[in-house]
């Protein structure tokens, strides 16, 4: 085992000193630089798009394509309840929707929007054979596709996990990104530091968790966010101190930084029902992968999905333990199944320059091969 | 203060507030200070919350009633308490830690007249406070349990820290800037804060932190329904009533057929056809799409 003597030159007084007086004076320079940026350097999800749809909070948009010809299956691409989609557009350098209108796909987005305290009733198959199967239709309509490409990422692709076992015959191929399908995978693979909620949900009862929606109504998005926060609190926490120092100096890396923040800091409310069904029959019961999982009185029945699926998971992924991805190939009735492990987090997948060069061209040429 | 606009006797409210501060430990009083071992077990023991309550309740009574002395209403109650309360054993009327009347001889008179002088809400709300105080202290109590969890393994976070300074892993360098050193150290903390919490007693531990968040809310939930009621506003309960209805007359409306795909008469897909519900393409503006 070769060992390196590490390197202590920070531990001497005078150069604490002097990186103390550095980051101040970094810390003055980038104060003086945001204030000289314009209001709108601070834009997240820029790629061009038209909204097509409304529906309560919901909006269905279209991204301008940015090839002469795209190509013709439209794909779209749900992303979940418990952030915003900009998250996939953050910004034109690391903008997964925009790689992919690169590639030639002609894509469509939906945003869930910010559900308020008249949301709190919404439950899945509201957002699954409601919302959703209205965007699908709006699409066919206006591709006259009478299938699409489907693409969730996390709880969007549960989603479209049950909208494509549910309505096969409208779906061409199915993507699934970062999606927890077998909600129980981590009780036989534990992985320390990932699948808290599958731990603490677990941990209550059905009752606790009806208690719970039923005192809050909806999740308040604050709650959800300081959830994801908690799981890492202390590099969550030193990241101001430590990495913010780093980048204040260079005007683009600290708007990426930024830009993440903003993105961070937006998280919506989660409704009421939703949470219900989402900790008692996926967390609690695993019913999806049990075959039990019932929306609008009719079966999610994973053999439905007939159509072929490209399962991509992120290596890196903490919420979503890997565990409770890969390995579900068995449960669909699709012969065409396939799993992509990118480098990365559950977000750093999306984001990361590393996983920006693997993700989005995997994921069309496997679509292109099944067009 | 909305509770003074309803018992119309601010003097009383405060005696009251003082009250529920009496039945709370020293520390848990403080919500940024954590409350000490003394304090976590007396809240543990309803019995010395209770004298603690009544000791600090009895003077702070005594202090705001003395402060009101001047308008008429306190000074007629507070002859009113000491003689009724000379007459059922020099209890006062108040409701004991668990919210739990005295006695329902006391809560029977004196109730009858507070409604009858239209303090009714405010008593409610009297209890409804007390309840959250407790449910408030209970939820704190439950964070600490869990921080206690990491906590009792934090000289790790060091140990571990200083071991990968002078020795890192394989093929890593050291740390050669204070910022590394606090990465470092961060990312070490969250290590062990995993070990702490990634097993039955951590789990348990995050769950009991929900229930008691639960239970803070829902007693949150029963001042707002009373401050609502006695306020002439819709209530929580009563505003998710109708969106409720709202929500199942969407849903009916989207399990009703859509517009017939085939001429009457025909035999139908199974499926109605798209539904042109598009709205007209506008182009979503760059910044805050709505």
């Amino acid at each position: 085992m070769t060992r390196r003597r590490a390197t202590l030159s920070w531990a001497e007084p005078l150069a604490v000193a002097r990186e103390i007086s550095d980051n101040a004076s970094r810390l003055l320079d980038g104060a003086r630089r945001l204030q000289s940026l314009p209001a709108d350097s601070m834009d997240i999800a820029t790629t061009p798009k038209d909204e097509v749809y409304a529906e309560d909070m919901v909006r269905l948009y279209r991204y301008r394509p940015l090839v002469a010809e795209p190509l013709a299956g439209p794909l779209l691409i749900v992303y979940a309840l418990v952030g915003r989609y900009q998250m996939i557009d953050l910004e034109p350098e690391r903008s997964f929707v925009r790689k992919l209108l690169e590639l030639g796909h002609d894509v469509y987005m939906v945003d869930w929007g910010l559900p308020t305290r008249a949301q709190r009733w919404l439950a899945i198959e509201d957002y699954v054979c409601g919302y959703l199967d209205r965007c699908v239709d709006v699409i066919r309509d206006r591709s006259g596709s009478q299938k699409l490409n489907l693409l969730g990422i996390c709880q969007g692709g549960v989603f479209s996990l049950c909208y494509a076992a549910l309505y096969p015959e409208r779906v061409r191929n199915l993507v699934l990104c970062v999606t927890p399908i077998d909600f129980h995978g981590d009780k036989r693979e534990a992985q320390k530091g990932a699948g808290y909620v599958n731990l603490w949900t677990r941990a209550l009862s059905a009752d606790d968790v009806d208690r719970l929606v039923d005192a809050y109504g909806w999740i308040p998005g604050p709650m959800v966010g300081l959830s994801f926060m908690l799981m890492n609190p202390a590099g969550n926490a030193a990241k101001y101190s430590s990495e913010l120092p780093r980048v204040v100096g260079d005007e683009r890396r600290l708007l990426n930084f930024l830009r993440m923040e903003r993105w961070i800091s937006d998280r919506p409310n989660h409704p009421g029902e939703v949470t219900r069904q989402w900790f008692k029959d996926l967390y609690q019961e695993n019913k999806l992968l049990r075959g039990e999982f019932v929306l609008d009185g009719r079966r999610v029945d994973l053999r439905a999905v007939s159509m072929p699926v490209l399962n991509v998971y992120a290596k890196g992924d903490l919420p979503v333990p890997n565990s409770c991805t890969r390995g579900v190939g068995p449960y669909f009735g699709s012969p065409d199944y396939t799993e992509l492990g990118v480098p990365g987090g559950h977000i750093g997948t999306f984001v990361g320059n590393k996983a920006q060069e693997i993700l989005a061209p995997s994921i069309s040429r496997w679509l292109r091969k099944r067009a | 203060m909305i509770t003074s606009q309803i018992n119309g006797q601010g003097g009383l409210f405060e005696a009251w507030n003082a009250l529920l501060q009496g039945l709370m430990p020293q520390g848990a009083r403080q919500t940024k200070v954590p409350p000490d071992d003394a304090s976590i077990a007396s809240l543990l023991s309803p019995a010395e919350m209770f004298q603690r309550a009544l000791r600090s309740g009895e003077a702070a009574v005594a202090q705001a009633l003395s402060r009101t002395s001047s308008e008429p209403l306190s000074t007629a109650l507070e002859r009113m308490f000491s003689d009724w309360g000379k007459a059922v054993g020099g209890l006062r009327p108040w409701p004991n830690a668990a919210g739990v009347p005295f006695s329902p001889g006391v809560e029977i008179a004196f109730g009858g007249l507070a409604d009858a002088l239209g303090l009714g809400p405010s008593r409610r709300l009297a209890a409804a406070l007390q309840a959250l105080s407790v449910a408030q202290a209970e939820q704190q109590q439950s964070w600490l349990r869990l921080q206690q969890l990491v906590v009792s393994r934090w000289p790790e976070v060091a140990q571990r820290t200083i071991a990968r300074v002078v020795t890192p892993g394989d093929g890593a360098s050291g740390p050669e800037t204070v910022s590394d050193v606090l990465s470092l150290w961060a990312a070490t903390a969250d290590e062990v804060g995993h070990d702490a919490l990634h097993g039955e007693s951590g789990a348990q531990a995050m769950a009991d932190c929900i229930r008691a968040s639960t239970a803070a809310q829902a007693a949150r939930n029963e001042v707002g329904e009373i401050v609502c009621e006695a306020m002439n506003l819709p209530t929580r309960r009563e505003l998710d009533e109708a969106f409720l209805e709202i929500q199942k007359l969407k849903r009916l409306a989207r399990a009703a057929p859509a517009r017939p795909a085939v001429a009457p008469g025909q035999q139908g897909t199974g499926r109605p056809a798209p539904r042109k519900r598009a709205t007209r393409a506008k182009p979503a503006s760059a910044k805050g799409q709505r």
